[in-house]
């Protein structure tokens, strides 16, 4: 009996077993991936967090320690790839002769490096001018007037000062981990760099500073500095707890006497709070998708349960048992749960071996077999709740008259009574006012805790808006479709003529299902649009960054080091050069704090450089250039030098710059014009604004440190040509905005974002045609018994087709609309509350016009598709569906 | 003599194909005229529904010919010309009891409110205006029924083609519906011809004919033609 009534629905019910299969089958591939998804950023998390940490442990030996235990010691675990003695020394200061002045710094550092430190940490120096081993900071050869042959003489505490010869000047990236304060106290301010510092050959180190260490044991250290055994697990919140973990231990072996500055764990604590991002990303973009394709499928099986109902009264009627009934729809529910799990699963494996180049949806095949049989029991649990259950409810339940009933009165639901999606809406409006207000975190991540947590109430006013905005739009349907459809009766004019009324009246009378429907087609619509905006807008402002990060198209960077000006006439005549602007790059103290300054033409910068107006405070791009422009000697200052030294618009500001003439710094007195919270190239924390006229004529120098050229051809390309232009000698650097774009790409939000929307985007598109398309299909085939006896009273194809179509314009016309209206609002409400995730925040969301459109194409194509058939089948079934009666 | 209003000539049909193949009709041939009151007996499955369809245009012979002389082609015999009453739920289920009435009419692209009154006096003839605005699932089968009788009557058709049509009432309504039917389609002129078991309809028609095993017996068709007289007091239906 099994086995006849299994032949019998695959063969007499193809079409319902197919779209129920179907449904079930992107349930659980959606889900299967997205753990794919997971299990992917997980593993590129901890391994992009690491990859790029200049030393993973810089252990600070106490004064009089053995280095040697202690190496031992890291040998034994958790041992160590690479490995260099590093000595610290105070000085009280360096001193420098040069053009008969006498230039003196305040306190300085003095390292020793191992020879092959060089080698074994590339990152941490970087070579401006000469070679050696005595080397001097960039900052403090501009402060003493130094340069390779310069005599310094080095201060010693308690000692007589010593003189070493300059062999080159260096830069030094990562000097706030390599002179951090190791052993401070979690949420302590960090440290500013030194901004004196001398590098040595580590054994002229001991030779100068191991007199020190006797008569002044605080003023030398030593540090090893150690690169670890990258085995570390692929979750970045287990690779901290692990990696802390290593460190204490380490420290309660050695008893005392050495202290872990510990980078590696300061790299992965940033990569947990990212990962707890993507979780975040998952929960807000990737749960809705799951939870949408789960309730389309329950949809989708219970718009066949009238035909399905009315199969089991039959059965009843011919002296089927309630355990005969219940057993044949667990016979569908089989079919359908285990065919959808099966092609659902082969989905998800291709998708993620597409999108992520692995196999399985997990960290391992263990993972991957868990998720799989989770993914595939979600399946058969969709089936069997949607199937089996109220089958056996009806069975128990329902009368044998009252299950052959395929349209009844519409009741008004009890939500709709009490007036439920108003308060959800209400509820989400207000919630999302609270938290749109700032000073909420989305991820808690506090500095040296274990453990990292997401602020959930976060995702209420979503959720709330989902589901207010999902019972307002049935709540709205079935209003429009009250009264016999007289609302529409107009417009269905143009379908059915003069059926138009029986038209509207048989909608009127299903608007529970048509609004049922209506809705799920507007949630894939709106799953579509809201993802599509967030990753457009993501997107957008990921160039935004990368201009920012980069200044314009093509950024020749030339340094303290190298004038750019001879240069800029050989750029402007390249080809692809649409304009070239030469921005000046010193620096400048405000009080004792030494920020960037940028000199800039206010009235031609924009024309190679992009300024948005959310750069700066209170004015826009426009004004703020305007104003600059208009005041010769203004500056535009960054909000924490605002705050930090009381500022009024109109201030005098005193800044001191380095003056061409005598290489001294230099009062000069600047006025407080504006508030500039970014401008291209910029840091992110201080730097000003002046004009570069002004700057010029008070140091003395015109000499440009940066030229911004904005391109009419691929960047990449021009940027060849500029370097061409600058040759290989003249120490500058060249950067364009995609390759700029893709070192922002690689930070681990942008990944994950990255793999999660493409990811999110392909099954929107799934959800939308199979929600309209099925749906339509699926109820058609339902009211296939309806349309048969209309055709054979004497319905033509057009007059079956105004029910068809009025039916199709009702689910497909208003789903499209309220879609885009709700994905549009969720869109918006996701960009504020992610606002985080963005970088900088964007001003408006980005509208992808084009795939949108796409999405629209295959929700109507689709619907058309399932309509057509129907009018087709209705005409051509008539005579076995009227045997059926 | 007038020409038929259905001519059926050396009919046949089957079901399947190949090894499976099962003929229902075998050859048959037959013809209604206006006013006939035809009964289609014959034990269950013997062709009593194919023959209906058959001559009603609803579907096609696998040999032979059907017409429509007295009609016209076949694309003209619905919405109103030809009317089916099945045997089982005919009713359009999101379509009240008026408007299910009123359906051929608005089919056939009748104005709306002549259409209304068709339908309201069909339905007022066999007892059913009361009921005008329910649904099909609040009322009862025998009530459904009638309604489908209404819905054919109102129509004013040329010809009926009922299959069972007083199966799902007990015999007084159902005579009493059968004889309100025959004197609306009296009026009208229309022929009948009703598929049956019920040996109480077979007595009140005038013609019986036979289906056994696919072969139709028409021996009891009485000399032509049968003249039927107008009942006055179903004018309102004209």
């Amino acid at each position: 009996m099994n086995r006849i009534w299994a032949s019998g629905l695959v063969h007499r019910r193809g079409l319902r077993l197919a779209g129920t299969i179907v449904g079930i089958a992107v349930a659980v591939a959606l889900l299967a991936t997205l753990a794919g998804f997971f299990a992917a950023t997980k593993a590129s998390m901890t391994r992009q967090a690491i990859a790029d940490v200049a030393v993973d442990w810089q252990v600070q030996l106490a004064p009089g320690a053995d280095p040697r235990a202690a190496i031992a010691e890291l040998g034994q675990s958790p041992g160590y790839t690479t490995l260099a003695q590093v000595g610290y020394a105070d000085s009280p200061g360096f001193e420098a002769t040069s053009a008969g002045t006498t230039q003196t710094t305040g306190p300085g550092k003095v390292l020793g490096l191992d020879p092959a430190y060089r080698d074994d940490f590339p990152t941490e120096i970087r070579d401006l001018i000469g070679k050696g081993t005595v080397l001097l900071a960039q900052q403090t050869a501009a402060n003493l007037h130094a340069a390779p042959g310069s005599v310094v003489t080095v201060k010693r505490p308690g000692l007589d000062p010593v003189q070493v010869t300059i062999d080159g000047i260096v830069d030094l990236p990562l000097a706030d981990s390599l002179f951090q304060t190791i052993g401070a106290a979690p949420g302590a301010a960090p440290q500013a760099p030194p901004d004196n510092v001398l590098l040595l050959s580590l054994t002229t180190w001991h030779e100068l500073f191991d007199p020190v260490a006797q008569i002044a044991p605080d003023a030398v250290r030593v540090q090893l500095h150690a690169t670890l055994p990258h085995d570390l697990p692929a979750n970045p919140s287990a690779a901290y707890v692990d990696v802390t973990g290593m460190a204490r231990n380490y420290e309660a072996r050695l008893a005392g006497t050495a202290i872990v500055g510990d980078n590696l764990a300061a790299r992965l604590d940033v990569a947990r709070a990212d990962a707890l991002y993507a979780q975040i990303l998952f929960l807000f973009l990737g749960l809705p998708g799951a939870l949408l394709a789960a309730i389309l499928t329950a949809v989708l099986v219970a718009s066949g349960s009238v035909a399905r109902r009315r199969e089991q009264a039959l059965l009843r009627l011919r002296g089927a048992a309630v355990g005969r009934v219940v057993q044949l729809a667990a016979v569908e529910s089989a079919i359908v749960g285990l065919g959808g799990s099966v092609v659902g699963l082969a989905i998800a494996i291709l998708t993620v071996r597409a999108t992520f180049g692995q196999w399985g949806f997990g960290i391992g095949p263990a993972e991957s077999l868990v998720w799989a049989i989770l993914a595939a029991g979600i399946g058969l649990l969709l089936a069997i709740l949607t199937i089996l259950i109220p089958a056996w409810h009806d069975a128990r339940e329902t009368s044998v008259v009252a299950a052959q009933v395929a349209v009844g009165r519409v009741r008004r639901p009890w939500w709709e009574r009490v007036g439920l999606d108003v308060i959800l809406l209400a509820a989400a409006g207000i919630t999302f006012w609270q938290q749109s207000q700032g000073g909420y975190q989305l991820v808690l991540a506090p500095e040296g805790a274990p453990r990292v947590a997401v602020s959930y109430t976060s995702f209420a006013a979503p959720l709330l808006f989902w589901a207010g905005a999902a019972l307002l739009a049935m709540r709205l349907t079935r209003l429009a479709l009250s009264r016999d459809g007289r609302a529409v009766v107009a417009p269905l004019h143009l379908v059915g003529g003069r059926l138009a009324p029986l038209v509207a009246a048989s909608l009127g009378r299903q608007r529970g299902r048509l609004a049922v429907g209506l809705v799920m087609v507007m949630l894939a619509v709106a799953f579509a649009s809201s993802t599509a905006i967030f990753n457009a807008t993501y997107e957008a402002q990921s160039l935004v960054d990368a201009e920012l990060t980069n200044g314009a198209d093509v950024t020749v960077r030339g340094g303290q080091a190298a004038d750019l000006g001879p240069y800029l006439n050989a750029i402007q005549l390249l080809p692809g050069a649409a304009a070239v602007q030469p921005m000046q790059h010193r620096f400048a103290y405000v009080g004792t704090d030494l920020q960037d300054l940028y000199g800039i033409d206010p009235r031609a910068l924009t024309s190679a450089a992009r300024l948005d107006d959310a750069y700066f405070v209170g004015a826009s791009a426009t004004e703020a250039m305007s104003v600059l422009a208009s005041t010769p000697d203004g500056v535009l200052v960054s909000p924490e030098t605002v705050f930090d030294f009381q500022l009024q618009p109109g201030d005098t500001i005193k800044l001191r710059l380095q003056s061409e003439s005598d290489r001294q710094y230099h009062t000069i007195p600047f006025t407080f014009v504006g508030v500039a919270r970014e401008f291209p190239t910029a840091p992110s924390d201080s730097f000003l604004v002046a004009n570069s006229a002004y700057v010029a004529q008070q140091t003395g120098s015109a000499a440009v440190e940066t030229l911004l050229i904005r391109t009419d051809r691929a960047p990449a390309a021009v940027a060849e040509e500029v370097r061409t232009v600058l040759g290989a000698t003249s120490g500058a650097t060249v950067q364009d905005v995609e390759n700029q774009r893709q070192i922002t790409r690689s930070s681990l939000t942008a990944v994950s974002l990255y793999g999660l929307t493409r990811l999110e985007l392909g099954f929107a598109v799934a959800l939308a045609a199979a929600g309209a398309g099925l749906i339509l299909a699926l109820g058609l085939e339902e009211r296939r018994r309806t349309l048969a006896i209309a055709s054979a009273l004497g319905a033509t194809s057009r007059q079956l087709g105004a029910f068809v179509w009025g039916e199709a314009g009702v689910i497909l016309g208003g789903g499209l609309f309220t879609g885009a209206l709700l994905g549009g609002g969720v869109a918006l409400m996701l960009i504020t509350l992610l606002t985080h995730v963005f970088d900088p925040p964007p001003l408006q969301p980005t509208v992808p016009w084009s795939y949108l459109a796409l999405v629209a194409m295959i929700t109507v194509a689709s619907g058309l598709a399932a309509g057509a058939m129907a009018t087709r089948t209705a005409r051509r079934n008539v005579l076995e569906t009227i045997r059926q009666l | 003599m007038d020409e038929p209003l259905v001519l059926a000539e050396g009919i046949s049909r089957s079901f399947g194909r190949g090894l499976t193949s099962t003929e229902v009709l075998h050859d048959t041939s037959c013809a209604i005229y206006a006013g006939d009151r035809i009964a289609l007996t014959g034990p269950s499955g013997s062709g009593k529904s194919t023959l209906l369809h058959l001559l009603g245009g609803l579907d096609t012979p696998t040999s032979g010919r059907v017409s429509w002389p007295g009609i016209g082609p076949r694309e003209a015999l619905r919405p109103c010309r030809v009317i089916d009453i099945f045997q089982g739920p005919s009713l359009l289920p999101p379509l009240s009891v008026l408007e299910n009435a009123k359906f051929p009419l608005a089919l056939r692209g009748v104005q709306d409110e002549e259409a209304m009154q068709r339908a309201r006096d069909a339905l007022a003839l066999f007892g059913l205006d009361h009921l005008a605005d329910k649904l099909p699932e609040e009322i009862s089968g025998g009530q459904a029924q009638r309604v489908a009788i209404a819905r054919a009557v109102a129509a004013r058709p040329a010809l009926v083609l009922a299959d069972e049509p007083t199966g799902q009432l007990d015999s007084t309504t159902g005579s009493e519906v059968l004889e309100r039917l025959l004197m609306v389609l009296g009026a009208i002129g229309a022929a009948l011809i009703v598929a049956t078991h019920d040996p109480r309809v077979t007595e009140r028609l005038d013609i019986v004919w036979t289906m056994r095993d696919g072969i139709l017996s028409t021996a009891e068709t009485p000399a032509r033609p049968v003249v039927h007289q107008p009942d006055h007091a179903l004018a309102g239906l004209r």
